[in-house]
């Protein structure tokens, strides 16, 4: 009998858990890595936080906001457009961060058949961040932050500067119009009045320092990434 | 009976392997629960390339006076040239301007020295005069060509010189 009041205590005890671990679990979404993660299970986000910094200031939801009373970019010139992420939280964590760039017509649809690369982001001098390109495309670039940012701390930046390369002017095409007075050249701009757009996400991961096989482990089932290497407490990328 | 008891301690003992093995993970750490958290944002800027610019030739008591207007919505620079003047006997036409916003380089062309804003004008012409005692007394033709060009920055202070152009002014926002 004495046998039964043990092993019921030790049932009671795993269901507790189990069933406190799944109630948690479905309060909080699990970020879009763009990769399943179904078996995953967030306990809580209070004690664990990053923040998107830009030039200096901690934003949600608005980037470029410097350069919203602007009629149009110049070409060539680099804006000041600083990002970097903060580690607001308690825990250590493992940052990385996922930049969209794309055009978008007067409809704002996003346009299709044009070079993104005409939108540079200008990475900073000495960076700490580094893409990950076996998860990035022409549109979509992801960056890892390679050391663990402590609770508190800012990182580095991960830009420096927004620009538009000027090769942009040099998709045209002309028109000719004959007249008595002379010809009228009009010059249509492939890329002319469309946006150009920015979105960044931060990523954030508890580090639990000087446990890499727990951060390797932690970094697959987030992040669902092979090929982002926990060494010491760094990461590298193969 | 007792059949039944040994099915149930069986079943009992499972869940309590499950439950130890559920404990020893949370400690040692080995477990598919971890903590994460994201945040974002997102914002867009105009792009516009076209550009649009009238020349404003003042007759003056028969000189020229050349005036620009950017009547487009981007910055650009501008440049003059004078076709028919070689043409004419030395001395013919001579020019009146402000140094601090014109000046003439070898290439033939009247270089504005400032970058004109979308919507500006230049801020004083280039004044073409013509000396009737040294003129000819046929008819003769000056052709005012004007040419701009979209500004694109080099750095944030000089500007990049499109093909043929000998001279930019200085950038800076």
């Amino acid at each position: 009998m004495k046998r039964y009041v043990v092993l019921s205590i030790l049932v009671l005890s795993f269901l507790t858990m189990l069933f406190s671990g799944m109630k948690i679990s479905v309060t909080k979404a699990a970020p879009d890595t763009g990769k399943s993660v179904e078996h995953e299970t967030d306990l809580s986000t209070d004690l664990l936080s990053v923040v998107l910094i830009e030039n200096g200031e901690e934003t949600e939801d608005e980037l470029l906001s410097d350069l919203a009373d602007l009629d149009t970019m110049e070409l060539g010139l680099t804006y000041k457009e600083e990002i970097a992420a903060k580690n607001d939280g308690d825990y250590d964590e493992y940052v990385r961060a996922v930049v969209r760039k794309y055009f978008t017509d007067e409809e704002g649809k996003e346009t299709t058949d044009v070079d993104l690369d005409y939108i540079v982001l200008v990475p900073a001098d000495d960076s700490n961040w580094k893409i990950n390109r076996k998860e990035s495309t022409a549109e979509r670039t992801v960056y890892y932050l390679l050391s663990p940012l402590d609770a508190g701390e800012t990182s580095g930046l991960l830009f420096k500067g927004l620009r538009i390369d000027p090769a942009v002017k040099d998709e045209y095409k002309i028109d000719i119009d004959e007249t008595e007075t002379g010809k009228t050249y009009t010059y249509t701009y492939r890329y002319d009045g469309l946006d150009v757009n920015v979105e960044i996400e931060m990523q954030s991961v508890q580090c639990a320092k000087g446990k890499s096989e727990l951060n390797q482990a932690a970094i697959l089932s987030v992040w669902g990434v092979e090929n982002v290497k926990v060494s010491g407490d760094d990461l590298s990328i193969e | 009976m007792k059949k039944t008891m040994n099915k149930v301690t069986k079943i009992i003992a499972c869940l309590a392997l499950l439950a130890c093995t559920f404990l020893v993970c949370e400690k040692t750490g080995i477990t598919g629960a971890y903590f994460s958290d994201h945040t974002e944002a997102k914002g867009s800027v105009p792009l516009i390339l076209s550009y649009k610019t009238e020349l404003k030739e003042i007759d003056d008591e028969g000189n020229k006076n050349i005036g620009i207007k950017n009547t487009g919505e981007i910055d650009v620079i501008v440049r003059v040239r004078l076709f028919g003047v070689d043409a004419l006997p030395e001395g013919t036409v001579s020019y009146e301007y402000d140094e601090d916003l014109w000046v003439l380089e070898d290439d033939g062309y009247w270089y504005y020295k400032k970058i004109l804003p979308a919507g500006e004008q230049t801020e004083a012409g280039l004044k073409v005069i013509v000396d009737p005692d040294k003129a000819p007394e046929e008819d003769f033709e000056i052709t005012v060509v004007v040419e701009t060009e979209r500004v694109v920055y080099e750095t944030e202070t000089t500007l990049v010189k499109p093909d043929g152009w000998t001279y930019v002014p200085e950038g800076g926002n």
